[in-house]
């Protein structure tokens, strides 16, 4: 009963410390990447193409994703709003809960979805099969070839992918809203010019830059010490650090979404 | 030179480097032996800096890198070659790309220049016309010089291997065995090989030292391990001699 208790004790002050052990790490690795993000040498080929493949191969599921969030939030909003003879807000109702909350949010957790978890896999092989640590022994850096790139790809492509979501979402809402549902197409949008300002906008292109950081922080990271603790070891322990990386990344954008939005702005 | 002095380095509990001592002299083609598991890929990755050791000291040419920083760290780097157990070429580049990898973004060389020192490399590891294929499209062998051709590709002065011949048959075995001794031959680096290739090894390299339990437990000529009095040395020697000898039972 005694080695018992020890035992739980000792299998919870373990994991504190293991939890402990990766934050610290998590912290200075976002550290690292923020120091040699603004240090030279610039790698721009490397940048161009993850911008490229963070931002460009996600347009097709942002389009997808806008059109249905704007479809979707004018069918409910338009018999909600016509209950208080409001009907003329739907546009305005449809641009500010895309421009301030939806668009960053599914922006970024479609870009998580489609490209997070190819970057926690990629530079997770890269680790296991010993690529990272031939960077090293070549006296070069791996966060200028690996993880820099990403991170300003990232900053580049959520804020347009998010603009995009945007823009698709407000044209899907109007399909439904105007074409289906009969509102006036004049009244959509003027109302929309009325009530949307500069600073709605700005809300959400700030939330992009932030859940651009948390996701290529946490999906980087979960690749560059795949197999470290008790993840595991070979290709189980990518495979848990691709769905850790996802998760992660996920709650974190909806949770810093929430602090943001209650908080600061 | 290179001089390791009373490595140790635990790992959750486990003691696998118990107080290595070894000093290699410039120009030597040294290899390390020991049985799989014990402890000789800690050591290299100790010696080339990826692991800093709990104790000890590892010194090149008098500069001990376990107390520099990472920047004096990279000079000591700048002269290794590094053939990786996996051969860790860039899977996404292709052969071209990967030799010419450290000349473009360590040295910045000219266009021109890269192509004829990578040319020179892959005619240097009898490897010709897989420039434009990539590693996955290699067989094994050809990934192995692949990666040679790499490591050599910087006219390292140390250049490091780690069990280069694993997963290979026997004619390929013995194809990078000789490719590692003409090379060291025709350049002139420090080699150390890690392996546990026996007799092969004792074929390639002039000196052996065996690792076992965590400390060197004999350092000499090849040919003082055929007869050693140590019984560690004694069983894994005649081990891999029979191994080599005796058919497999299938």
């Amino acid at each position: 009963m005694k080695g018992g208790k020890i035992w739980v004790f000792k299998a919870i002050g373990g994991a504190f410390l293991a939890f402990l052990r990766d934050i610290g790490r998590m912290g200075v690795f976002l550290f690292d990447s923020a120091y040699y993000t603004i240090a030279p040498p610039y790698k721009w080929r490397l940048v161009i193409q993850q911008v490229w493949f963070l931002g460009y191969k996600s347009l097709v599921v942002i389009f997808m994703t806008g059109a249905f969030a704007g479809m979707v939030l004018a069918l409910q909003l338009f018999h909600t709003l016509r209950k208080f003879g409001a009907v003329s807000l739907l546009g305005p109702g449809i641009a500010l809960s895309l421009i301030r909350e939806l668009g960053p949010v599914f922006a970024a957790l479609m870009v998580t979805g489609r490209a997070g978890s190819a970057l926690t896999a990629e530079i997770g092989i890269m680790r296991i099969s010993e690529q990272i640590d031939c960077l090293y022994v070549m006296a070069l850096n791996p966060f200028k070839y690996v993880i820099v790139p990403n991170f300003i790809a990232a900053l580049i492509a959520f804020p347009l992918l998010t603009a995009i979501f945007d823009v698709v979402g407000i044209f899907g809402g109007y399909a439904v809203g105007v074409e289906l549902l009969g509102l006036s197409s004049g009244v959509y949008f003027d109302e929309m010019k009325n009530h949307v300002r500069m600073d709605d906008i700005m809300i959400g292109f700030y939330k992009s830059l932030a859940f651009a950081v948390i996701v290529t922080w946490v999906c980087c990271y979960k690749g560059f010490y795949v197999g470290h603790g008790n993840s595991g070891h070979g290709a189980r322990a990518v495979s848990k650090a691709t769905t850790d990386a996802v998760v992660q990344s996920s709650v974190l954008v909806l949770l810093w979404d929430y602090l943001l939005g209650s908080f600061f702005i | 030179m290179i001089i390791i002095s009373d490595v140790c380095k635990v790992f959750e509990g486990q003691e696998v480097l118990k107080g290595v001592n070894l000093t290699i002299h410039d120009g030597e083609l040294i290899a390390i032996i020991g049985k799989s598991g014990g402890g000789k890929s800690v050591l290299l990755k100790n010696i080339i800096g990826l692991q800093t050791p709990d104790s000890g000291s590892i010194s090149y040419d008098g500069t001990d890198i376990t107390k520099v920083n990472l920047t004096q760290l990279n000079k000591v780097r700048e002269r290794f070659g590094v053939l990786f157990q996996s051969g860790a070429l860039f899977d996404s580049l292709t052969v071209y790309q990967n030799i010419a990898f450290p000349l473009r973004e360590r040295y910045g060389l000219p266009e021109g220049e890269i192509r004829e020192r990578v040319s020179a490399a892959l005619a240097e590891v009898d490897l010709n016309g897989v420039d434009n294929k990539y590693p996955s499209e290699l067989s094994g062998g050809m990934r192995k010089r692949a990666a040679l051709a790499r490591a050599l590709v910087t006219s390292p002065q140390i250049v490091f291997f780690d069990e280069p011949t694993t997963g290979l048959d026997p004619v390929l075995k013995n194809s990078i065995h000789m490719l590692i001794k003409q090379c060291h031959s025709k350049i002139g680096f420090t080699g150390i090989i890690i392996s546990h290739e026996i007799p092969e090894i004792f074929y390639v390299a002039d000196r052996v030292a065996m690792l076992h339990a965590g400390v060197i437990v004999q350092d000499g000529k090849p040919s003082d391990f055929i007869n050693s009095d140590n019984p560690a040395v004694r069983e894994f020697v005649h081990s891999g001699m029979k191994e080599c000898t005796q058919p497999t039972e299938i």
